[in-house]
């Protein structure tokens, strides 16, 4: 099937999450006002013509924070797991392609990494940079220290999978009809890679985001007035009177990620593409 | 109600977390006690007393009949003992921390009915003192034996409860009309969330202390429950860092050390706003550094602080600032720009800071607001000072100025703006000292009273901090507590335990 405009209209959920993802990218052309212009004569106001999602406790259009936020966060939060992906997946790769005592090496490595205490890294980080720094080069090393300490999961996953199909009854019937073995490896092994990357990237960027706002307790992370997933998540925690206006962060992220696993159902037409591509 | 830990010791002399002060509070009979509401001192075991060769001593008479919970007798010898072992060094007593002013172990005189203590060196505010100072009983075989105050612990439930049962030897119910509830429980809760479902609930009678989201939640379910006792003792302020250790620019240093910066700012800021927008109400815009809820110590002289945008512009430009473009900036052509830290997970002061910064663009000063954990913060002003201003507050437990002498005295470490001075860095700064330390050595309170308002005087001119709002006592006493009369002051629900009534009681 190909991705055709009839195709996306025939998934309407994907549709609405693409539009989104538009308005989001476009905030700056969408938002009424400033993010962190403060109306203090409706502070927590309803929704009204002027604040079409309300005002926050700060007098701040919450619209245009969404737009703002969502749009600093996923683009923050999907290039750390781009990142961790990548990483991952090369790590793993080689892993899984070395002598078997340099994988055990490469695999213990990755618990090293997964049991040392990130957080005080993060806060030796924290006072390493200045006070001063722009918010923009706080986000980018926040992301990016996020980024890189991810990679052990999907390193495993990918290493572990790729070593199991190396002595997969596919890879076996392939060379058995005639494929050489390398050949077979890659048509087999390579669309399994994918789906594992594309799953763990849809985690990986919800969970960055969760993480940048408990960062922002170091003082890392996107940094007031900017509006982030993260901050306006750590606002809904602080606050103990919430309207479901408070919540609408929430339900965007849900959607988009319902959306985004909607998506990843078509990874097998991308996986298929893939192998093809590699067998020729 | 609700205690937020476990009491770490119920040895009275060694209670310095909340959780112990309150069962050493309700449990333990002092000499001298402190009316919170009125902010005046009453006489308790000791019917009165005399300070003697200006505070070097103190002479109580004590009061007759009194017996402790397990009705032996009390007496001039229980109040020595308790003396010579609060002030024992192996007991590291917290509570002996103000008596240290005059070192090593006071000579104490006793008679039938009197006791008089003798320090090393007079101290100020003496009297003040023994509202903590909880009496122990001289033949018991420890600190957690028999007490003289209104509640007698019962049961001790760890990481559960405790329970206090009233005491029928407490001095108060002999002699009448009080008689107080029968028991108290102190539930341990944690969550503070919890601890507020559980009081709309019914479960919890008192809250001593709550945030004003929490109160709003509170007055729009019980409305009678929501207690707000106007001004607390509490301050929130912001400063800059003028200390010559910190490695800020040279250039930045100088902004922090003109009064006129400093005034400018001041100005600038709208504190009716963070008061209507940060503490919903329940504030009230900061003068000076004693907060009008101290009753007594409050300079009233003091002019109120108005804010007015363009006269901190016209300020800074009579101090060599140029505003232009909706830029400030210096003589020297810096843009005048810095951050402001504050800890983070307190929201109040998150939301000062962001309204601070708003205030600020107005005329010019682009400020970045960055929020830290306590310890990085405290880091960073007391080792490090690497930071350019800090909103930070005071939470003050005593009305006495003495229990601030830490902050004025410029070469203390706790005198924020510029720490551990080796002489006072300014002439204003040196006249704080000289009157702070004849304040301590003076007893007469309006002789006192007359030095510390020139203090503040001195402080509401220069502003090394700029006071921004004094917090309200904000609490809930649930409608089966009959008397209540909360206060400013811990702790303000439940100061005059021994005589709340609970219905059904």
């Amino acid at each position: 099937m190909a991705l055709t405009l009839r195709s996306l209209t025939a998934k309407p959920i994907v549709l609405l999450a693409a539009l989104l993802l538009v308005a989001i990218v476009c905030a700056g052309l969408l938002a009424p006002c400033r993010y962190d212009a403060q109306d203090r004569d409706a502070i927590s106001a309803g929704v009204s013509r002027g604040h079409l999602l309300g005002t926050d406790d700060l007098g701040r259009d919450r619209f245009s924070r969404l737009l703002f936020g969502l749009r600093t966060s996923l683009l923050a939060a999907s290039a750390a797991a781009a990142l961790t992906i990548i990483l991952g997946a090369a790590i793993g790769t080689a892993a899984s392609l070395a002598p078997p005592l340099l994988t055990g090496a490469v695999l213990g490595m990755s618990d090293l990494v997964l049991s040392l205490p990130w957080f005080f890294l993060l806060v030796i980080l924290r006072a390493a940079l200045p006070l001063s720094a722009p918010p923009a080069e706080s986000m980018v090393l926040t992301f990016v220290a996020l980024g890189l300490i991810g990679w052990p999961i999907p390193a495993r996953l990918v290493c572990d999978f790729l070593v199991s199909q190396r002595s997969s009854r596919a890879v076996r019937y392939a060379v058995a009809c005639g494929m050489d073995e390398p050949r077979a490896f890659r048509s087999v092994a390579l669309g399994g890679v994918f789906s594992i990357l594309l799953a763990q990237f849809l985690v990986f960027v919800p969970a960055y985001v969760v993480a940048e706002a408990n960062l922002g307790i170091l003082g890392l992370g996107i940094t007031e007035p900017m509006p982030s997933m993260g901050g306006m998540l750590r606002s809904l925690v602080a606050s103990s009177s919430r309207s479901f206006l408070d919540w609408m962060p929430i339900y965007v992220m849900v959607f988009l990620l319902s959306a985004g696993q909607l998506g990843s159902m078509w990874s097998k037409r991308w996986n298929a593409i893939a192998c093809r591509s590699f067998s020729s | 109600m609700a205690l937020h830990s476990s009491p770490r010791t119920l040895d009275p002399a060694r209670a310095d977390d909340d959780a112990s002060s309150v069962v050493r509070y309700l449990t333990g009979g002092v000499l001298i006690g402190f009316n919170r509401q009125a902010q005046t001192l009453t006489p308790e075991l000791a019917v009165s007393w005399q300070i003697l060769e200006g505070g070097r001593a103190i002479r109580f008479r004590l009061r007759k009949g009194v017996k402790f919970s397990d009705g032996s007798p009390f007496g001039p010898e229980d109040v020595a003992y308790t003396m010579r072992r609060l002030l024992d060094p192996s007991v590291e007593s917290a509570i002996a921390d103000q008596f240290r002013g005059a070192p090593g172990m006071p000579v104490l005189r006793t008679s039938a009915d009197t006791v008089e203590i003798r320090f090393s060196a007079p101290l100020t505010g003496l009297e003040k003192m023994f509202d903590e100072v909880s009496i122990l009983s001289s033949q018991a075989k420890s600190a957690e034996g028999p007490v003289l105050g209104p509640f007698v612990l019962k049961e001790n439930r760890p990481g559960d409860y405790l329970l206090l049962q009233r005491n029928p030897s407490y001095w108060r119910y002999r002699e009448g009309p009080a008689r107080g509830p029968d028991t108290v429980r102190l539930v341990i809760q944690k969550d503070r969330e919890v601890e507020l479902s559980r009081f709309l609930k019914g479960d919890l009678d008192l809250i001593n202390n709550v945030d004003p989201e929490n109160y709003d939640r509170i007055l729009r379910a019980q409305a009678k429950s929501a207690i707000d006792a106007g001004p607390s003792l509490d301050s929130d302020f912001m400063w800059f860092n003028q200390s010559a250790k910190s490695p800020i620019p040279a250039y930045e240093r100088e902004w922090f050390a003109s009064k006129a910066f400093r005034n400018a700012v001041s100005e600038a800021i709208n504190r009716d706003d963070m008061v209507r927008i940060a503490f919903l109400g329940h504030a009230q815009p900061a003068g000076g550094a004693v907060s009008p809820g101290n009753k007594f110590w409050f300079n009233s002289a003091l002019p109120a602080r108005h804010y007015d945008a363009q006269a901190a512009i016209a300020l800074l430009r009579q101090n060599g600032f140029h505003l232009a473009d909706g830029k400030l900036t210096d003589s020297g052509g810096h843009p005048v720009r810095f951050s402001i830290i504050t800890n983070a997970g307190n929201k109040s002061r998150e939301k000062m800071a962001l309204l601070i910064q708003q205030d600020l663009l107005k005329i010019g000063i682009e400020v970045k607001v960055v929020t830290l954990d306590f310890p990085s913060l405290l880091e960073r002003m007391t080792r490090s000072y690497d930071y350019e201003a800090c909103i930070l507050g005071f939470t003050n437990v005593e009305v006495d100025p003495m229990a601030q002498m830490n902050v004025w005295i410029s070469s203390s470490a706790n005198h924020a703006w510029n720490p551990e001075q080796k002489s006072p860095a300014t002439t204003w700064e040196a006249e704080v000292d000289d009157l702070m330390h004849r304040q301590s050595a003076a007893v007469d309170p309006a002789v006192r009273k007359r030095l510390f308002d020139r203090v503040q005087q001195i402080v509401a001119d220069q502003e090394p901090f700029i006071y921004l709002v004094n917090k309200h006592s904000l609490s809930a006493v649930s409608s089966a507590i009959h008397n209540p009369k909360p206060a400013r002051i811990w702790p303000q629900t439940f100061w005059n335990a021994w005589e709340l009534q609970v219905a059904g009681q």
